[in-house]
């Protein structure tokens, strides 16, 4: 009686398990669907050898920005002046740049870090919304580019910089960032940390986190991630303007969600989130221009596939055991 | 219960967008026609080329004939014509400005057998710009037209490597590019950049200014482009050359786009700028007149300043010829809807072996200026409609079907355009 | 008495500050009636949109959608109103907005709204019907039907909608209880009120909100044009900002007046660096940093503010022990 009743309890936990793994790997499977879906309707289009490059090629900078929101997005936060912190440091670092290119990539981080630090600081000490502070944020950067850029229109790089145009360098660059933030997202303290204040702040300030200094470092990471996103832009458009960087917090955001992360934060928010992702916003935009679509239906289309993705993952991770 | 009707909600939700998925790709069957010419233009040589061009001259010579014996069935010509697919931005929603582009585009798209496919972006972003060109040389376009010159300034030279390695023909509207920087060199130096077109924007400003200069106004305000749009520091550079000729001054400029890209928005900023300057008797609204004019009317109407204030602006609205009408409007300046079209001549008759140039295009298209009530009557009879140039004109630019047609037609074409030119040619057909 | 004015110096100092700054640097034009006139005019539309936002803020939901919601309203009340002249503006803008929030009060059970990117999937589906809806017809409204945008109507609606919203915001059960949820759902949630409920309630009444504002918008502008794609985002960050300027004063006053001296105090800061000349890329800067500056500091003093409380309580507390 006893054993029958353990091995039901085992069976049952099998299956939970078996459950929850199914559950984990919704979004991967919502992008083979998709990647199905548009492979058939584009008769094969989508797979070519040339396409997949392009794929690649435009999920790089979707997948830094993802990566490196991945903390503050744990701990339920959101970075809404993202896009501006790019044009930001993107047009102070190319100025730098006409006087040592070296130099300037190491400023522009510097300055993207260090707008991301202020951020956080504001986000941990002043307590305003995290939304609205963004916001404001946005308006402060976004009227200072225009003036910052000398009054031009946009600032071509200087050649230098473009002898960094190396694809293998930038993959292996990615490759590097995605095994830093995985371990130390997955396994150190401060990624943790990070989900715990997601889960329940005053339960992790009452646990001893200090969660002041964790909400600046996620700001700081992610400022320090616009900066990087600002230097490969430059070195992908060639120019600086006040168009680099426009609606990639949005971006970001839309594609950690299309990965299955969850935007309350806590243990929703998975690094993979940010990988499969990128490559089902990259594959949707791309796909839907593939198969001829009108402007119009292709808007309502990734509308409505938006909502069916979010849908699905906050329903599966909710009856998540 | 909650289950299922959760399931059914999902199910309607799948079903709407598995039929409009369906509905939205309908066109893709050509998809894999245009994969083949591509892949055959891949294989083509220089010389083959070369070879295949003598043959379609050839060709051209015998088909005279046989076109001048259906030149009263004009129609059939189109069916010469080889079909390929052009690549376009997402025109946005339709407006006065913007609608006889596309109609213009739409209407030569038909008769010339070409397939239009749009890319939408979501940003105006620069990375999102590249994105969009990637996709389209991706579903298959045999040439991109770009729009939007203010936006793709400065990413010129990235689209310049990405169409010449997929051998793409490219063409820009609405983009000046200026001798000597990077992207000039860019585009002239690229083996598949066919053209661009651009609308004298100092001008356009300048003629502006000069209305209200030529009334008699002393201070005006300005309502523009956000800064750092190169055709709006243009604009600004004409309003500027206006303001010393005219010896006028500038209050004030307001260009938060939160405002310019609605009516109220203009009703909102007209109300401020009526408040703030007291001494205003001019405004210059130096672009986007579509979405602020009326809103902008409503408000001088309201303080009862349309004695006061005079006002010229920048790119058609649809309530244009009653505002002419009435007075309140003294000028507008806009029809600068052609320069696509310019560029699908060009690369239709390249598509068709049949280039009517080798050199690289850079011409200017003109404005039509509005300045009273007629001029607007005339506009709305014969250009609003989207039919500047009607499909038989249309026909009669490919080689293949007018075989005298040559590029000084073409750039004379251009240089004609005018309200006047519209008016002959409609009446002319 | 000296309470009530104190409260009042409380509640007025923003506006007063920003408007007293701009009369000193141009009293030509801020020490003119018609220049405070035109200010709460060109608050009217901002107004009657940001109360609307209000009743879903206070549950937490940040909704983007409901600009492309005001626009695809307005664009079936311009076509209606052909043929049916203000009545079409009317039933058009409300009836749109009505039925697009019972659809996502409805979907909200399934959908929560309280994920941002849901309300920009909304964007991108209702900014591209609105661009279908138009096709390529007019969007210039016939000049009879734009009165209800122009005095007196248009002060007659707003004030009519104020008391609305204030009646809403402080005798309705569910306005008590969304602010309930939107301060502590789990709690909330689990002493018996249902989420699901309260939230699209508040979603439905929004939405009605939006079609009125949708009526003086198109109105008030004598047109409306449709916006495709995510553009039409940014024209709800003006009614975020007003809504947070409100939220800050809420200690001292009701939601209903905070929004009023909230989007009063932006559109004054605005018609101000018009009227300075100030560059217009400047003036973003500057009201990026007005509202940081804003929020950073009442932020800062409320909670000093309560710390204050917490010391003379337990001070009290001392002394209370110290006599026993």
């Amino acid at each position: 009686m006893e054993t029958n009743r353990n091995s039901n309890i085992i069976k049952l936990k099998q299956n939970l398990k078996y459950r929850n793994i199914l559950i984990d790997a919704f979004p991967l499977l919502g992008l083979i669907i998709i990647i199905l879906f548009f492979t058939i309707i584009t008769s094969g289009n989508l797979l070519t050898l040339n396409n997949l490059k392009i794929i690649l090629n435009q999920m790089f900078l979707y997948l830094i920005g993802g990566l490196g929101s991945v903390y503050l997005y744990a701990q339920g936060g959101i970075d809404v002046s993202m896009a501006s912190n790019i044009g930001f440091s993107a047009i102070l670092g190319v100025r730098i740049m006409y006087q040592h290119v070296g130099i300037g990539i190491i400023a522009t981080l510097l300055i993207g870090s260090s707008i991301g630090l202020l951020m956080g600081i504001i986000y941990a000490y002043a307590g305003i919304p995290v939304f609205i502070q963004g916001l404001a944020m946005d308006f402060l950067l976004k009227g200072t580019l225009y003036p910052l850029s000398g009054f031009k229109a946009s600032i071509p790089v200087p050649d230098r910089l473009l002898k960094f145009d190396n694809k293998y360098f930038a993959w292996i660059f990615l490759l590097i960032i995605f095994i830093f933030i995985f371990f130390t997202y997955n396994f150190s303290r401060f990624g943790k940390e990070c989900r715990s204040i997601g889960a329940g702040e005053i339960a992790s300030i009452q646990s001893g986190i200090k969660v002041k200094k964790n909400k600046v470092l996620a700001f700081f990471i992610s400022g320090l991630t616009c900066g990087i996103v600002a230097v490969y832009t430059l070195i992908r458009t060639g120019s600086a303007s006040q168009s680099t960087g426009l609606g990639f917090n949005f971006n970001v955001m839309l594609s950690l969600v299309l990965g299955g992360c969850v935007l309350g934060g806590g243990n929703g928010v998975k690094v993979r989130n940010a990988v499969i992702g990128a490559v089902t916003f990259v594959v949707l935009q791309n796909g839907l221009v593939l198969c001829g679509a009108s402007a119009r239906a292709q808007d309502i289309v990734k509308g409505i596939l938006f909502v069916l993705m979010i849908v699905f993952t906050s329903k599966m991770y909710e009856r998540k055991v | 219960m909650k289950k299922s009707l959760l399931t059914k909600i999902v199910a309607l939700l799948l079903l709407s967008i598995m039929v409009l998925g369906i509905a939205a790709c309908g066109s893709s069957k050509k998809t894999e026609d245009a994969k083949d010419t591509k892949e055959e233009k891949a294989e083509k040589t220089e010389k083959e080329k070369v070879e295949e061009e003598k043959v379609e001259e050839e060709k051209v010579e015998d088909n005279k004939d046989s076109i001048s014996e259906k030149e009263d069935d004009s129609s059939n010509g189109s069916g010469e014509l080889k079909a390929f697919k052009l690549g376009m931005m997402d025109p946005g929603a339709w407006n006065a400005t913007s609608g006889p582009l596309y109609a213009q585009m739409e209407l030569a798209a038909e008769t010339l057998n070409v397939e239009l496919v749009y890319a939408g972006y979501d940003t105006n972003s620069a990375e999102g710009h590249i994105a969009a060109v990637q996709n389209l040389i991706s579903s298959g376009v045999d040439a991109i037209i770009l729009l939007n010159g203010p936006l793709i300034h400065g990413i010129i030279p990235q689209i310049a490597e990405i169409c010449d390695e997929a051998e793409v023909y490219w063409s820009l509207s609405w983009t000046k590019l200026i001798e000597g920087n990077n992207d000039y060199n860019a585009a002239v130096n690229s083996d598949y950049f066919v053209s661009t077109t651009y609308e004298n924007d100092v001008y356009s400003a300048n003629w502006c200014t000069s209305i209200l200069g030529e009334k008699g106004v002393k201070n005006i305000a300005e309502i523009g482009f956000e800064a750092g749009n190169a055709t709006g520091d243009m604009r600004d550079q004409g309003i500027q050359e206006g303001l010393e000729e005219y010896d006028m001054i500038l209050l004030g400029e307001e260009r938060d786009i939160t405002l310019t890209m609605s009516s109220d928005g203009g009703k909102t900023i007209m109300e401020r700028f009526i408040n703030s300057y007291p001494e205003m008797d001019g405004l210059i609204i130096a672009g986007m007149s579509q979405f602020v004019l009326s809103g902008v009317v409503s408000a001088m109407e309201a303080n009862g300043v349309e004695d006061k204030i005079s006002l010229s602006c920048i790119d058609f609205h649809e309530f244009q010829t009653d505002y002419l009408k009435s007075g309140i409007l003294d000028g507008i300046i806009g029809g600068h809807v052609v320069g696509p079209f310019y560029s699908l001549i060009l690369i239709a008759n390249i598509m068709n072996g049949t280039p009517l140039t080798e050199d690289k295009v850079i011409v200017e298209d003109k404005f039509i200026e509005l300045s009273s009530h007629e001029d607007a009557l005339i506009w709305d009879e014969y250009g609003n409609t989207g039919n500047i140039y009607s499909s038989d004109e249309i026909e009669q630019m490919m080689v293949v079907n007018n075989p005298d047609y040559t590029i000084d037609d073409f750039m004379k074409m251009i240089e004609d355009y005018s309200l006047e030119d519209i008016v002959s040619r409609a009446e002319g057909n | 008495m000296r309470e009530i004015l104190k409260k009042l110096a409380n509640i007025l100092v923003i506006p007063v500050l920003v408007y007293l700054i701009f009369s000193i640097v141009r009293p030509e034009v801020f020490l003119n009636i018609n220049t405070l006139k035109s200010i709460f005019l060109q608050s009217c539309v901002t107004l009657v949109f940001t109360w609307g936002v209000s009743f879903i803020q206070i549950v937490g939901i940040l909704d983007f959608s409901v600009a492309a919601e005001r626009i695809l309203g307005s664009v079936i009340g311009v076509l209606l109103s052909r043929f049916m002249g203000i009545l079409g503006l009317i039933i058009g803008c409300i009836c749109t907005s009505l039925a697009i929030g019972l659809l996502k009060a409805l979907l909200n059970k399934f959908i929560r709204m309280k994920s941002i990117v849901i309300t920009i999937a909304y964007t991108m589906i209702l900014g591209s019907l609105g661009a279908l809806v138009q096709g390529q017809s007019s969007m210039i409204l016939i000049s009879e039907a734009c009165k209800l945008g122009q005095e007196p109507f248009i002060w007659i609606i707003t004030i009519f909608v104020g008391v609305f919203a204030y009646i809403l915001h402080n005798s309705y059960r569910y306005t008590s209880l969304a602010r309930a949820l939107g301060s502590n759902e789990k709690l909330t949630s689990e002493s018996g009120v249902s989420i699901a409920k309260t939230e699209g309630i508040m979603i439905s009444i929004c939405s009605f909100f939006v079609g009125i504002s949708g009526i003086l918008a198109t109105s008030y502008g004598a047109g409306t044009a449709a916006m495709a794609g995510l553009e039409s985002m940014s024209l709800v960050f003006p009614a975020v900002i007003g809504y947070q300027i409100g939220k800050l004063l809420e200690r001292r006053v009701n939601i209903v007046l905070g929004c009023i001296i909230g989007i009063f105090t932006m559109n004054t800061l605005a018609t101000g660096l018009i009227s300075l000349s100030i560059p217009s890329q400047l003036k973003d800067t500057v009201t990026g940093a007005f509202l940081l500056i804003l929020l950073i500091s009442s932020s800062y003093l409320d909670r000093r503010k309560v710390q204050l409380l917490r010391r003379q309580a337990s001070e009290n507390r001392f002394n209370e022990k110290s006599y026993t």
